[in-house]
């Protein structure tokens, strides 16, 4: 067993931000800059794709960058870095989501506050005119997330990675932490269930 | 949905998705072109798959700053963390060695000792008249005739008496 984690840590070695992880646990502060800069972007959008609210978005974030910091001490690469922090994400959307205040403030949330990319504004900042089709896709974006936000959330979240971020089931499958044919179950009932649902609105046949 | 399409149903979501073996491709293939209900759940699955990404955001203005700040904090939590646990494991070390042992024991009955001192009950406090009476002790200690009654009864005028002559002395 031993051996074969061993097989599975060097295999990961070669990727340069494992390389960079493993830099940190040795003490070198600078590399963890380095991951907390090209990942907080991604990061950021996976999941505020998934939550809808951009300060609770930011506040997670910082939360995975944290727990990336405090696990520093028993990392192992067991797998590739970006599998391994979309995991630890994950596992953020779905615990940190579903008790506390933030389960309070999703659920009875209005119109996001803090957020302007997602609402209906027909006013641009820059030409002060929203085409007719700038508008109708914002429409559009609102009720695909709101089709998405009735699905339950580890389908949501595998819809996410599936359509937005085009991973494979394998791929699925490591950042949600459960097998290929889970996924594949997973994914299967969720877009049936978003097409009847977009289908329902006029947005797909 | 006809029975001959319940084979497939399963299959439609790996099939648009790119992710079904490919001994099963050309089957549903097959089915998919021949009945218009599969055909039009794919052609919906392929517009699922086709929708737009949402905009991006940008992280905040604040969000580096609120978050070196939270990861400082940490950091500081760490190092109380790790000052303690150096202490403990010094104790543990100190307190399991049979030296340590009989010098923690010595230790703990101290301990003990102080403790119980320390927790004694207080002396009650004496009345205030009687804390009165006691200062002018030295008072009546110079009374000359102390047998006589009289001369408490009139003790204050005495007292007087004594506190003038004291400030003709004086």
């Amino acid at each position: 067993m031993g051996a074969v984690l061993e097989n599975i840590e060097k295999q990961h070695h070669n990727d340069p931000n494992v390389q960079l992880m493993l830099r940190f646990q040795g003490g070198e502060e600078g590399a963890f800059r380095k991951l907390f800069e090209e990942y907080r972007g991604p990061l950021l959008n996976f999941i505020y794709r998934y939550c809808q609210d951009r300060r609770i978005a930011e506040e997670l974030t910082q939360e995975v960058f944290l727990r990336v910091y405090k696990s520093s001490g028993s990392y192992r690469p067991e797998a590739m870095f970006s599998t391994w922090i979309y995991r630890i994400a994950t596992n953020i959307c779905l615990n940190e989501l579903r008790t506390g205040r933030y389960k309070y403030e999703i659920e009875f949330k209005g119109p996001d506050e803090h957020d302007d990319s997602m609402q209906y504004d027909p006013v641009d900042e820059r030409t002060k005119v929203k085409t007719d089709e700038q508008m109708a896709a914002a429409e559009q974006q609102r009720q695909v997330q709101g089709a998405l936000e009735k699905l339950p959330k580890k389908q949501r979240l595998a819809l996410i990675l599936s359509i937005y971020d085009q991973l494979s089931y394998r791929e699925i499958g490591q950042r949600l932490g459960c097998s290929e044919a889970a996924v594949k179950s997973i994914i299967h009932r969720s877009k049936l269930a978003l097409r009847d649902i977009l289908k329902k609105g006029g947005l797909v046949n | 949905m006809k029975i001959s399409c319940m084979k497939y149903e399963h299959d439609l979501v790996a099939y648009v998705d790119g992710e079904l073996p490919a001994d099963r491709v050309a089957r549903v293939e097959r089915h998919v072109q021949a009945c218009s209900s599969c055909s039009a759940v794919v052609a919906g699955l392929r517009q699922v798959n086709a929708l737009p990404q949402p905009p991006l955001i940008e992280p905040s203005a604040e969000f580096d700053r609120m978050f070196w700040t939270k990861l400082a904090h940490v950091r500081q939590a760490q190092q109380e963390h790790r000052g303690l646990e150096r202490w403990r494991s010094v104790a543990k070390a100190f307190f399991t060695r049979p030296a340590g042992l009989s010098l923690s024991a010595g230790l703990a009955l101290g301990v003990f000792v102080v403790t119980l001192y320390l927790l004694r009950p207080p002396h009650a406090a004496l009345p205030q008249q009687e804390v009165m009476v006691a200062a002018d002790l030295d008072l009546y200690a110079n009374l000359d005739v102390i047998e006589n009654s009289e001369a408490l009864e009139h003790f204050e005028l005495i007292q007087m008496l004594d506190e003038l002559e004291q400030d003709e002395q004086g």
